[in-house]
């Protein structure tokens, strides 16, 4: 049972009863159960329920009826069961239920069109309104409200709203961005109940609002979902860009009207000589008011009875079979002449018309060309006055012309007097300028040049830049090949040994360096003085020669000593000779022996070998010899 | 229901309870139910010192779109359930919910008796005056002899309130007057008729 209680309280909200959370159909009374009864019969059948009031009245006899009323409605619906206003009026559950149930059923389905449905509940619901207007009469303020209407007329106050000038206050970016904005938001702004000028404007001021901000969110959605979304921007961009157009063609708008306005002003000053006329035609217009409504109905009655009129005088013929027959054809003449007349008449006032509109345009051209011919004239006048003055000055000089001749030179001296004053003042004060304008342009030469040799300068850096930046780049690309080698190298563990080595043989070449360099020195001082000692021998030859040579010339023996000094001179130098091939022989001998003691070696280690070998093989004989004598001897034994 | 986003960023800011402390916000929630049943003024809140510590925009903006939500769910008679769900949308804790659904309780028979009375409305009329005269000449024309109605209308604009509306009419204006009158009955007559 509460699962059908439950559909039933859905099927009651839905009809428009209010209904809390909590309650069921067990806890309805008597009103409730009333207005719930009367929402069904309002769907099912509204006709007969238009006079019965939305709540239960007070009044008993008042209740009665209208339940009793309500039960018989039931009952000619089909109810079956016994039903009586005691039913209503003291409700019992199961009978109310069943009540439901029964309602229920008779519910009209629900039409597909959703969209129908609404249209017409509206229109449903503006109906009963105005039919509710029509029928409720005036009541003054101190009568209690009317039940059918919620809000009587007498105390509806007439309200004004203020929703575009509402103000909610909120902390973003548009309070950074303003200026004094909020000083104002925490100073002057007033809540939002007292922004309205009274009290009563408070609700419909805060419907407007809050309906004018959503509508407008809406649509700038709606728009942007439409053409915001193809236009392929992103939403600041195609609010920016909608920005710049509208601005675009506000301005033109605005460029637009001013041209025009210039031209009405011109069109309303030919209107203006016609305002008093104008004037005069309303007066008289509101004197004589043909066009109003009750006019025309006097004159549509006066027709009428015209036709009245014409109708007795058609029955009073005698005749009445061929005076009908004739009166027809006559009828039938009369409207063929009418319509020609008519339409003669339209085609005159037509042609008129045409005259009239060719007039009008000629008219229009002929005052163009006046207005161009005025504007000719009043140039031509200008000229004319201009020329009139001068004669007229001319004129008045002729009279004393050699005083006034005179009087002309002397004017004439005096402003070529001043001319050469003012040129002079004029060279005063030109040359400092041109001097400025010449240090000046000198300064921006300058500049130029300045300019051009910092260009240069770094044109000449970017090159280096450029070049070092390349160099840069080498050195990189070597620095990664190295390191991709020395990470491709085998790391074994030889390594290390390898190092050692290197770093001994590293060692014993500087200790051989040492070496080398002290037998240079030695070699070096053996040289200085055989060098010295040659040089003193070469020197005692000569000095024995020329005292020989001297002493040759007086005695005998000195040339025999001379010759003999020769044959020794000679001797000497193949002793040299034997010396120095001696020394040879001795070098290339010792080479020798050097080289003999390493074969030597070599040779002297393979025969120790050898030797060693050949002793094991004669000790194993040794043992073995001995064995053999053991055992003969034991055998003698 | 349609709320607009001023609106809905107020109700966020009334959640905050760094903002809003939860005297503070017992004492917006009175106050707003309140002055809209006219048993209390703004100064009750602005100028109360329990609540001087708090941010005055922020005050503001609260006040002001609580007060909207009152009165929009209100007139479309949002029910207790759909008003607790969409508070809690906009993040407000179930004990501040709590708060505001008993408030709605207790004030919505009033507050919808209060906004039923306002009704948009012209005034309406209780009496009528009228006088007749005769325009015999004037500067341009010698003879007229045309006769002019002079009528009074007395209207209720509010509660013991009365306003005038007078205007003069010929004969014929008269009679278009009283035509459109009845023509304006006929029109309300016919639209009150279901298709």
């Amino acid at each position: 049972m509460d699962e059908a209680d439950g559909i039933i309280l859905i099927t009651l909200k839905d009809l428009g009863c209010e209904i809390e959370e909590n309650e069921t159909i067990k806890n309805f009374d008597s009103e409730m159960v009333y207005k719930c009864i009367l929402a069904y019969l309002r769907v099912i059948n509204e006709q007969k329920v238009i006079n019965l009031t939305n709540t239960l009245p007070k009044n008993m006899s008042a209740r009665v009826n209208a339940c009793s009323l309500i039960a018989n409605i039931i009952k000619d619906s089909g109810y079956r069961s016994e039903l009586s206003y005691h039913n209503l009026l003291y409700p019992n559950v199961n009978d109310i239920r069943k009540i439901f149930i029964f309602l229920g059923q008779l519910l009209p389905k629900k039409e597909v069109e959703s969209g129908g449905v609404s249209i017409q509940k509206l229109e449903d619901q503006i109906c009963q309104y105005l039919q509710g207007c029509v029928k409720e009469s005036w009541i003054p303020y101190f009568c209690p409200f009317s039940k059918r209407i919620p809000g009587n007329y007498s105390t509806a106050t007439l309200f004004t709203t203020t929703g575009g000038n509402l103000r909610i206050p909120s902390r973003g970016r548009q309070l950074k961005v303003t200026p004094g904005l909020e000083q104002y938001y925490s100073q002057y702004l007033e809540p939002l109940t007292l922004q309205t000028n009274r009290f009563e404007d408070i609700a419909p001021s805060v419907f407007e609002y809050n309906l004018s901000i959503y509508a407008e969110a809406q649509e700038r959605d709606n728009e942007w979902n439409d053409k915001g979304v193809s236009s392929g921007m992103n939403p600041i961009d195609y609010r920016k860009n909608k920005q710049k157009q509208v601005l675009s063609k506000m301005n033109d708008s605005i460029r637009q009207s001013i041209i025009d306005g210039g031209n009405n002003q011109i069109s309303s000053n030919c209107n203006s000589g016609d305002s008093f006329l104008d004037i005069i035609s309303e007066f008289r217009g509101n004197s004589l008011d043909v066009g109003g409504q009750f006019n025309r109905k006097k004159a549509f009655t006066n027709e009428l009875n015209n036709n009245n009129n014409n109708n007795n005088d058609s029955t009073t013929n005698t005749n009445k079979v061929e005076t009908e027959i004739e009166t027809e054809e006559q009828r039938q003449l009369k409207r063929q002449a009418e319509i020609d007349a008519l339409q003669s008449q339209i085609d005159e006032i037509s042609e008129s018309i045409q005259l009239h509109n060719k007039e009008m345009l000629d008219f229009l051209s002929l005052m163009r060309q006046s207005e161009s011919e005025n504007l000719e004239q009043d140039q031509q006048r200008e000229v004319l006055e201009k020329q009139y003055k001068i004669k007229k000055k001319t004129f008045s000089l002729l009279d004393d012309a050699e005083g006034n001749m005179k009087e002309l030179q002397s004017l004439c001296n005096q402003t070529s007097s001043n001319l050469l004053e003012m040129s002079g003042e004029w060279e005063k004060v030109r040359k400092p300028i041109i001097e400025k304008y010449r240090s000046l342009k000198d300064k921006q030469n300058n500049q130029a040049d300045e300019t051009k040799s910092k260009l240069d300068r770094i044109k000449e850096m970017r090159i280096l830049i450029k070049k070092l930046v390349s160099e840069v780049q080498q050195k990189d690309d070597q620095f990664q090949q190295l390191q991709d080698q020395y990470k491709q190298a085998p790391k074994d563990s030889n390594r290390s040994q390898y190092t050692r080595r290197i770093l001994e043989t590293v060692k014993n070449i500087k200790k051989q360096k040492v070496d080398i360099d002290k037998v240079l020195l030695d070699t070096k001082n053996l040289q200085k003085e055989i060098n010295t000692i040659t040089d003193t021998a070469v020197r005692t030859f000569e000095l024995v020669k020329d005292l020989l040579y001297n002493d040759a010339k007086k005695d005998q023996t000195a040339k025999q000593a001379i010759k003999s000094f020769a044959i020794i001179d000679d001797k000497f130098q193949k002793l040299f000779k034997t010396i120095d091939e001696t020394g040879n022989f001795q070098n290339n001998i010792l080479n020798l022996n050097s080289k003999i003691e390493h074969v030597s070696q070599k040779t002297n280690t393979l025969n120790s070998d050898r030797v060693v070998q050949d002793l094991k093989n004669i000790k194993s004989e040794n043992q073995s010899l001995i064995k053999q004598i053991k055992t003969l001897i034991e055998t003698k034994n | 229901m349609n709320l607009s986003e001023d609106v809905l960023k107020g109700i966020e800011t009334l959640s905050d309870e760094k903002l809003i402390n939860d005297s503070v916000f017992k004492h917006i929630i009175d106050t707003c139910f309140l002055v809209i049943l006219k048993k209390k003024t703004e100064s009750d809140l602005f100028d109360n010192k329990a609540v001087s510590s708090v941010d005055t925009i922020a005050l503001k903006q609260t006040f002001s779109a609580f007060i909207v939500f009152i009165l929009e769910s209100m007139k479309i008679n949002y029910d207790q359930s759909s008003i607790s769900d969409l508070l809690e949308e906009h993040k407000l804790s179930s004990s501040r919910i709590d708060f505001i659904s008993n408030y709605f309780k207790e004030y919505r028979v009033a507050i919808r008796k209060h906004l039923s009375v306002t009704n948009f409305h012209f005034p309406h009329i209780i009496d009528v005056n009228w006088r007749l005269d005769l325009f015999m000449k004037s500067n341009a024309v010698e003879k007229l002899n045309t006769p002019v109605y002079l009528i009074n209308l007395t209207t209720e604009q509010e509660e013991n309130v009365k306003g005038k509306v007078q205007f003069a009419a010929t004969l014929d204006q008269l009679q278009d007057l009283v035509f459109k009158l009845r023509d304006a009955q006929k029109q309300i007559e016919r639209s009150s008729i279901k298709s």
